[in-house]
């Protein structure tokens, strides 16, 4: 379930690169300067959901596990802290989802607009790109595995680093056979309405967060 | 070229002289080294890999590089570089220099060619092993090379599409390396590292009571081959049954097409766990080996004989990777075992000599 969770949370959308990136940033950079406010994160979880389509309701529930464990921790100071810190968490996972509701060439497009070195691009396009196939190895291994408890985790565990690791090593293989340069598969398109409101949206939350910080008023 | 040892040890090949003038085919038994000879090609062996190298390969007159030989490996779930079928099969061209707007063009146009033109949009890893397959050569054929070479290129494909791919492949220079020798007819040129021939015999056995109702009725040591063209969803039955027999509490063991899911061992040994299984999966050469340093064949038999363990065996693609004679083998082995299987399989050869055969 969990994984199923992920897997439809990384699946791409069809948002405007660079508005999707913007976006972004502006939402989870409004998270931290508003210092974890539960209003800013309740916002930015419900722009995120409309923006992604409740892509990033699925991603949050992928991650329950850490959930769990920040509410544990967070008991150690307060209820009130710890439901705190898992709403920010939420929306930090959220404003994330926004970019894989655009295409990877896309945010990379958007990347290369905005002046980042095309092989850095390249780079965190593969990483982006090899991130839904080893979720996938993950459904794969824990399908194949036919022992039960603690026991299985332990063999999941184990066939899971394995692939991972001959994955990297395969995928360096296939790019020398490719003739990898560092060049990236980019495109760059004009944003639509729907991409403008989001990137508006999200800016007029980062402002005002910022100027109530600058102007020490209570959100 | 003389000799070439991997790092690890292990001999690649030794003594190999020829000159290859046309399109061609390498045909050889597991670890014959047909891999090996085809990476010198391009130059990831020595280049890439290391170990100890010695002699000379030339290709086109200069020395073996990735700019000349496009090679396409033989699992293509490990090569995935895009999220997009359209972006994977424009990568290859993209690293030469060409602009994305200019490879889509000539990528479409292939893909429409090829009749795949609906996978476009589809992301790459949703897609089946033999869809996969198609879309690696294409890109590699789009990325418009002096060699083209290919290991294991008709392993996951049906007939219509490896027939479809061998019409494409007449218009480039390929240097192809596979099991399947059916398809060697259509090469000029064909190096022999040793064919292994079909072992001839079979193993009679009687079927028994129902073992499983649900996607289909199984009954006891019966063998069922499920076939069907790339996409078809041949996988995807054969995990409803897994999921169905987990349900009903049935004894059965999986081994799906990539072979590494299923092993979690340090050797061979400790995964099979019964000499008489590693005697008649021919493992025993392999036996202290790691699993996951093997190569792509020895590792999927290691799998389907880790599968062995059970009443009921459900494998996937299980002759992908294999020489001739093992087809046959894998038949008599579970025979003789009196196991139940159901073996889900583009290789015609294998489904004909089947109990049934469901065909989707």
């Amino acid at each position: 379930m969990i994984l199923r969770n992920i897997s439809y949370g990384l699946q791409e959308g069809d948002l405007e690169g660079r508005c999707a990136l913007l976006s972004a940033l502006f939402l989870s950079i409004s998270v931290h300067l508003s210092g974890f406010s539960p209003f800013i994160s309740s916002a930015v979880i419900l722009i995120s959901s409309l923006a992604s389509r409740g892509r990033n309701l699925r991603l949050v529930a992928g991650f329950f596990p850490f959930f769990a464990l920040i509410i544990l921790s967070g008991l150690f100071f307060s209820f009130e802290y710890s439901l705190i810190s898992a709403l920010a968490f939420a929306a930090i996972i959220s404003s994330g989802s926004i970019i894989f509701s655009s295409r990877i060439s896309e945010i990379a497009g958007a990347l290369i607009y905005f002046r980042v070195p095309e092989r850095s691009v390249s780079l965190i396009q593969l990483g982006l790109s090899i991130m839904p196939v080893l979720v996938r190895d993950l459904q794969e291994i824990m399908f194949v595995m036919d022992e039960s408890g603690l026991r299985k985790y332990e063999k999941v565990l184990k066939a899971f680093i394995s692939t991972a690791v001959l994955r990297a090593l395969s995928l360096s293989e296939s790019l020398y056979s490719k003739n990898y340069s560092g060049r990236s598969v980019f495109q760059v398109r004009y944003a639509e309405k729907k991409d403008i409101m989001l990137l508006s949206v999200s800016f007029l939350l980062f402002l005002s967060t910022a100027l109530s910080g600058l102007l020490h008023l209570p959100i | 070229m003389k000799h070439y040892i991997y790092p690890n040890g292990f001999p690649g090949l030794k003594e190999v002289r020829g000159r290859i003038e046309s399109s061609c085919f390498i045909a050889g038994k597991t670890g014959s080294g047909k891999s090996t000879l085809l990476r010198m090609l391009n130059g990831l062996i020595p280049d890439f890999y290391g170990g100890e190298f010695s002699g000379k390969v030339r290709v086109f007159n200069g020395n073996p590089s990735p700019k000349t030989a496009y090679m396409v490996h033989q699992n293509p779930y490990e090569q995935i570089t895009c999220l997009k079928v359209i972006e994977e099969l424009v990568f290859p061209s993209i690293q030469s220099g060409r602009s994305f707007n200019e490879a889509r063009k000539d990528a479409m146009a292939l893909a429409e060619e090829f009749r795949i033109d609906h996978l476009l949009e589809r992301p790459t890893y949703r897609l089946s092993l033999g869809e996969l397959q198609i879309v690696q050569i294409l890109a590699g054929i789009a990325a418009g090379r002096k060699v083209l070479l290919l290991d294991e290129p008709f392993a996951h494909l049906s007939r219509r599409n490896a027939e479809r791919l061998i019409k494409i492949l007449n218009d480039t220079f390929c240097v192809v390396s596979d099991h399947r020798i059916e398809f060697m007819k259509h090469f000029l040129e064909v190096i022999d590292l040793g064919i292994e021939h079909p072992e001839g015999g079979s193993v009679e056995s009687e079927t028994g009571d129902a073992v499983f109702d649900g996607e289909i009725l199984l009954r006891e040591n019966e063998v069922v081959a499920i076939t069907g063209d790339n996409g078809a969803g041949k996988t995807m039955m054969l995990k409803r049954m897994a999921e169905e027999m987990r349900r009903q509490k049935l004894d059965f063991g999986i081994s799906l097409q990539n072979p590494n899911y299923s092993l979690t061992e340090r050797t061979v040994f400790e995964e099979i766990r019964d000499e008489r299984t590693i005697r008649e999966f021919q493992l025993q050469m392999l036996k202290e080996r790691h699993p996951h340093s093997l190569s792509y064949g020895q590792a999927k038999r290691v799998s389907i004989a880790k599968a062995f363990r059970h009443s009921i065996v459900l494998l996937d693609e299980p002759t992908a990777g294999q020489d001739v004679a093992f087809r046959e083998r894998l038949l008599n082995i579970l025979r003789r075992n009196r196991k139940t299987a159901v073996i889900a399989t583009h290789d015609e050869n294998l489904a004909e000599k089947c109990d049934r055969v469901i065909e989707l």
